[in-house]
């Protein structure tokens, strides 16, 4: 890993969705946006379960996910590939969530549908930068 | 399958387009795609992948299971196919327009929703393109919400 997550904090502010790719056991991919991914540590982030059931379906079955950030002040974009390793339904990263998702529902106006379910943690186990400014550039 | 051509004009909409493809191994890899058409026989989508993305161009030459979501930016109307890809090409000179166009109209649709200046989005925007034909095996409907990953259905 060349940049850490910290590095990245910009990316986490939730300005520009997130993609997330998964895949069943059976290997039949899924991808969808997601409005943000939440850095927990230097090792960590969080997406929130709500309803993006084929997502969280197929994490069960095959616990890797590859997400795809992107810096809103530069535009550089960043591939982060996941693991899964918990589930929260309390604590504080799941308050952190659960304040987020509340905003969004709020703003707009879809509150009672978009619930917070879980705080579901991933470790990274592989950081790059995919597209942008120098993204092929192997110094970069 | 066939799509109707409600749907066919929706995946043509110049809105964000994105792909997953899947790893030998079983894992996944997420990418944009960078132009999306849908064929005359409208069972068949030919999507532009950045040539330089190594991992989603193998998976698909593989023949693995490719899926690709079409969002419109303005209405966040989701809608996501799936299927298996054949191999990757190099784009025909169709393709190059096709693609020139899309991209044209999908980043002032960015600048416009995000108020954004264009050449900081155009730092995302690839320089050379690979397209792959994908037939459309299954439908759903992706847009954010409870009812996002429900099957939509084919043409009667």
């Amino acid at each position: 890993m060349t940049a850490s997550l910290r590095d990245l904090h910009l990316c986490f502010e939730g300005m520009i969705p997130a993609i997330i790719a998964t895949a069943s056991a059976d290997g039949v991919a899924n991808v969808t946006h997601l409005s943000k991914v939440h850095l927990v540590d230097d090792e960590h982030v969080a997406l929130s379960n709500q309803f993006f059931s084929k997502t969280v379906r197929n994490l069960t079955e095959n616990p890797y996910a590859c997400v795809l950030v992107v810096d809103p002040t530069t535009y550089v974009e960043y591939r982060l590939d996941l693991r899964y390793e918990r589930t929260e339904r309390r604590g504080p990263v799941f308050d952190r969530l659960q304040r987020d998702v509340e905003a969004v529902a709020a703003l707009t106006g879809m509150q009672g549908v978009f619930k917070l379910r879980s705080a579901d943690v991933y470790r990274v186990v592989a950081l790059e930068r995919h597209a942008g400014p120098d993204a092929r550039d192997p110094g970069a | 399958m066939e799509i109707d051509d409600e749907l066919a004009a929706f995946l043509q909409c110049e809105g964000s387009v994105i792909v997953a493809t899947v790893g030998a191994d079983g894992v996944p890899s997420a990418s944009r795609a960078w132009g999306l058409r849908v064929l005359p026989d409208r069972g068949h989508v030919r999507v532009q992948l950045d040539a330089a993305d190594a991992p989603a161009v193998a998976d698909v030459d593989a023949g693995r299971s490719v899926a690709v979501t079409v969002t419109d930016v303005f209405s966040l109307r989701s809608v996501q196919v799936k299927g298996h890809a054949s191999t990757t090409t190099r784009p025909t000179a169709a393709d190059v327009l096709h693609g020139d166009r899309y991209r044209a109209g999908f980043l002032a649709n960015i600048v416009e929703v995000e108020q954004v200046p264009e050449d900081l989005v155009l730092r995302l925007v690839p320089s050379d393109f690979v397209v792959f034909d994908m037939p459309i095996a299954e439908v759903f409907d992706q847009t954010p919400g409870p009812t996002a990953g429900a099957p939509l259905g084919a043409t009667p």
